[in-house]
């Protein structure tokens, strides 16, 4: 089969590859309809996530029919139309139970889990696609995929919802809502979203079906912004405003109630003396992340407010104003979605067209246009702000 | 090996060459035919520089047409060692042949960089669905 295969950093090809089997009689193989490339496949394009090895198949956004099932699979059949969450979860564990999908102790075994827990303390879930620190499980982007834990993960769509519309129930929509959801928003709340890529455009959408009455949204390109405000966010473009400075406008001088950090670990190099200073450190090998954009959410948050991280952050941060963030008692909230906890809910929503999550599509390819839509999507050339792909 | 591969090849040369050029300058411009040490030091920085870019960005074509500059400058010094008056012109003379060598494969490595950066570039006007926000999507096949 053909798929999309990371070969180093910046060095996405379109490879052929040999077709995923059943390997276990809870699997089940999906022929892949759909699938998308996420801003946090860009950490590994840009070779910021530790963990890769040159053949490894990428993508956890993914769709499909589903073409094989193991012995062990109960809910699924052969020609089931599927998304598939990006998170593995066998569902038993003591973390499954609790509803912590992200957290399952058994997807990511030996030896990966060694690196996972010298690096986090603890091991997550696995992922697909995402480093052998995560699994090492192949990825989404290719003509199939092998699905462990088929009656746990993947959700059965109605024929009447296209793949664009469901297709992001596999992580941006669910990670992006959850984000909202954390904020805990009440009738009055302002809150602001630091990032206006997709899953910023989807905490902004979030924010407001979860009953917030203000939304700020932060970033600085253009179609971004446009995006945002098309969702009846406030928008304020960070290289052109004072962001501190125009929330406490916006709030009395108080601050967001609570702030949603959707940048993570590669925040704008440029944006910033301190951005300056992180990426300069990330070069020599000084610091693994760039937390700017956490810097930024920590100290525009009101007093007792909640500080929401859904940007994904890979190893340690530096110069964090913990200070800041104890002394005015925030809250944090941050995860790894568990995104079986929010496919029903949120399939619901769309069919009840409470939200269309094809909003955020700019760009469908075939997978051979994977390469280019890589470079296309990290450059921010040509509008783009979401790319599928149909294989 | 592909052209991101090649292009990160030649960064890790250039940042060999210029290390060695900055620390043992006089030897190097000896060894070249060329008797100007310190130009040879500020070309050395330039190659470091060169190298770090193309290692950093090795999907763009700018810091290999860059390399491209720096070879001219460099067939220049060398050419200017050339006249009968310098006892070592047969070292300027082969080490321009080598120069001349690296120019062909920068030229050829930044030339596919640019035709990649051009695919990428028709492959997003192909691919975009929707120029206007809020257009509808294409109705699926």
């Amino acid at each position: 089969m053909k798929a999309l295969v990371w070969h180093g950093k910046k060095d996405i090809r379109c490879d052929s590859v040999p077709d995923p089997k059943i390997e276990d009689p809870k699997d089940c193989v999906i022929k892949v309809t759909a699938c998308a490339i996420c801003g946090s496949d860009l950490h590994l394009y840009n070779g910021f996530m530790p963990g890769m090895m040159s053949g490894d198949v990428m993508g956890h956004e993914t769709m499909g029919e589903v073409v094989e099932v193991g012995a062990e699979v109960k809910n699924l059949r052969v020609g089931d139309r599927v998304v598939v969450p990006f998170t593995i979860s066998c569902g038993e564990c003591f973390f499954c139970k609790k509803g912590l999908f992200s957290g399952c102790e058994r997807t990511n075994p030996s030896p990966n889990r060694k690196f996972a827990e010298t690096l986090w303390g603890h091991s997550p879930a696995g992922l697909f696609g995402y480093t052998h620190l995560l699994g090492g499980y192949a990825g989404g982007q290719a003509e199939y995929l092998r699905v462990p834990y088929a009656d746990v993960g993947p959700i059965k769509v109605p024929n009447g919802l296209t793949d664009e519309q469901v297709l992001f129930l596999s992580d941006i929509f669910p990670t992006g809502y959850m984000g909202a959801e954390f904020c805990d928003p009440q009738p009055g709340d302002t809150i602001a979203v630091f990032g206006c890529g997709p899953v910023g455009q989807f905490a902004i959408r979030s924010a407001f079906l979860l009953g917030a009455e203000r939304v700020i949204a932060i970033d600085t390109v253009p179609e971004r912004l446009e995006m945002a405000r098309a969702a009846g966010a406030i928008t304020i473009d960070f290289a052109n405003e004072g962001v501190y400075d125009r929330i406490q406008d916006l709030t009395s001088g108080r601050g967001a109630d609570a702030c949603i950090d959707s940048v993570g670990t590669e925040a704008e190099p440029t944006a910033s003396f301190d951005s300056m200073l992180d990426r300069a450190k990330q070069a020599a090998f000084l610091g693994t992340d760039r937390p700017h954009v956490l810097r930024q959410v920590i100290n525009n948050t009101r007093n007792g407010g909640i500080v929401s991280i859904i940007g994904v952050y890979g190893g340690l941060i530096d110069k964090v104003p913990m200070g800041s963030a104890m002394n005015r008692g925030l809250t944090f909230r941050m995860a790894q979605t568990p995104v079986q906890k929010y496919l029903r809910p949120l399939l619901e929503r769309i069919e009840k067209g409470e939200i269309d999550p094809s909003v955020v599509i700019t760009h469908i390819g075939k997978l051979e246009d994977g390469p280019d839509l890589y470079r296309v999507f990290r450059e921010k050339q040509d509008q783009c702000i979401k790319v599928v792909l149909k294989p | 090996m592909n052209e991101i591969q090649m292009a990160r090849l030649l960064g890790l040369l250039s940042i060999g060459l210029g290390a060695a050029e900055l620390a043992a300058s006089r030897q190097v411009s000896r060894q070249v035919g060329v008797h100007k040490p310190d130009v040879v030091k500020a070309f050395g920085a330039r190659e470091v520089g060169n190298g770090l870019l193309a290692m950093a960005y090795p999907d763009f074509s700018w810091p290999i047409w860059a390399r491209v500059a720096g070879d001219v400058m460099d067939l220049a010094l060398l050419a200017g060692a050339l006249g009968s008056r310098n006892r070592r012109r047969h070292r300027a003379a082969w080490a321009a042949i080598g120069a001349l060598g690296i120019t062909l494969l920068d030229v050829t490595v930044a030339t596919m960089l640019t035709q990649r950066e051009q695919r990428a570039k028709a492959t997003a006007e192909r691919t975009h669905v929707r120029r206007k926000l809020g257009a509808p999507l294409p109705k699926p096949a």
